[in-house]
């Protein structure tokens, strides 16, 4: 996440004014494009998914921005988007109607995708994530990819962090079994 | 933040730990990042994205309150308005008369009698005996409070009188 050098309340304040809401919306998406891409991708798996839900997202973000009340953060606030975001397409496509992945359909998925260039450990990897129940797959995203703090991740996802350490536990030993088998 | 997740990792599962120092293995095409801007503004523009006024988020209550302060406004005005009206007369030519002297006044109006009504004109008439302020004669008129005493005097309109006129004044 090197590209954000900008402060939130810094980019309300552009955002604030119609004279200035367009140049804080391209430093806004420039600040956090890449952080809300890895996240999607994460979710969707394939890049091309990735891209269209992220585009989506910053479409959302710029037609609600007036909402935002600040009673979060920003990035949480878009997080939530992106978040739904990327579910939603995942569900939309048909692809695991669920919002999980059963069997080697994420390993399916990632070879199809030109922009996969892991290996079979990583492809086990992500199938054992990919078959993981939602809400227990974001939080494993968010703790171990984005290494989110679990008071934000209580914020955000609007559970306790006693709950929330113990959804990552659970869902660390799941994972390991799964690669373990094979 | 890495060396707290890497020491958590550490104590759940050292097998994660390692996997995740080796990467996911997703990979983005070249410059992505780089282009995303313009490809975004391109989307927007093909389906049309248009965002709210940011006036109509920030103040709605005052866009709502225009036509309840435009009514009160009016409302005010006729009340100022009708207090004013009742306090300084209802007539603004009584105004007018105030500021001229019976004098002024019959004087104005036995100059333009034809623009006035008999009733008025005899109305006049009164106005010097209830104020009892006699009428600045006026030459042109003919009315019998103008006529000239006779030279031969009172004495001279007596003889002419009948014994019933004479008793009638009696």
């Amino acid at each position: 996440m090197p590209e954000k050098t900008i402060t939130d309340e810094r980019l309300l304040e552009l955002l604030a004014s119609e004279f200035t809401f367009e140049q804080g919306f391209g430093l806004l998406v420039a600040a956090y494009k890449q952080r809300l891409y890895w996240h999607i991708r994460r979710i969707v798996l394939s890049h091309e998914d990735a891209d269209d839900a992220l585009q989506n997202t910053f479409v959302k973000v710029y037609k609600g921005i007036v909402h935002f009340e600040g009673k979060s953060k920003l990035f949480t606030w878009m997080y939530r988007i992106a978040t739904n975001e990327a579910l939603s397409l995942v569900q939309k496509r048909n692809k695991y109607p669920t919002g999980s992945l059963d069997g080697n359909e994420a390993a399916a998925l990632l070879r199809a995708d030109p922009w996969f260039e892991g290996d079979e450990t990583q492809l086990m990897l992500q199938n054992a994530i990919a078959g993981l129940p939602e809400k227990q797959r974001l939080v494993f995203h968010l703790r171990y990819y984005d290494e989110m703090p679990y008071e934000d991740m209580s914020v955000l996802l609007g559970t306790s962090v006693g709950a929330l350490k113990a959804s990552f536990h659970h869902a660390v030993k799941k994972i390991e079994q799964s690669i373990r088998i094979g | 933040m890495s060396k707290k997740i890497n020491q958590e990792l550490e104590e759940l599962s050292p097998l994660l730990r390692q996997l995740r120092e080796q990467g996911d293995g997703l990979e983005t095409p070249h410059d992505y990042f780089d282009s995303f801007e313009d490809n975004l503004k391109l989307r927007m523009a093909k389906q049309g994205v248009r965002r709210h006024a940011l006036q109509q988020v920030h103040i709605p209550v005052q866009r709502r309150m225009w036509p309840g302060v435009l009514a009160a406004a009016a409302s005010l005005a006729l009340i100022l308005g009708a207090v004013w009206y009742f306090n300084t007369g209802s007539d603004p030519r009584e105004l007018v008369a105030m500021e001229l002297s019976p004098e002024e006044i019959t004087a104005y109006m036995m100059e333009n009698a034809a623009d006035f009504e008999p009733e008025q004109l005899a109305a006049l008439e009164e106005v010097p005996a209830e104020n009892n302020q006699p009428v600045t004669p006026d030459k042109t008129t003919t009315t019998p409070e103008n006529e000239a005493v006779p030279p031969g005097g009172i004495e001279e309109i007596i003889d002419e009188m009948t014994d019933e006129e004479l008793a009638e004044l009696l």
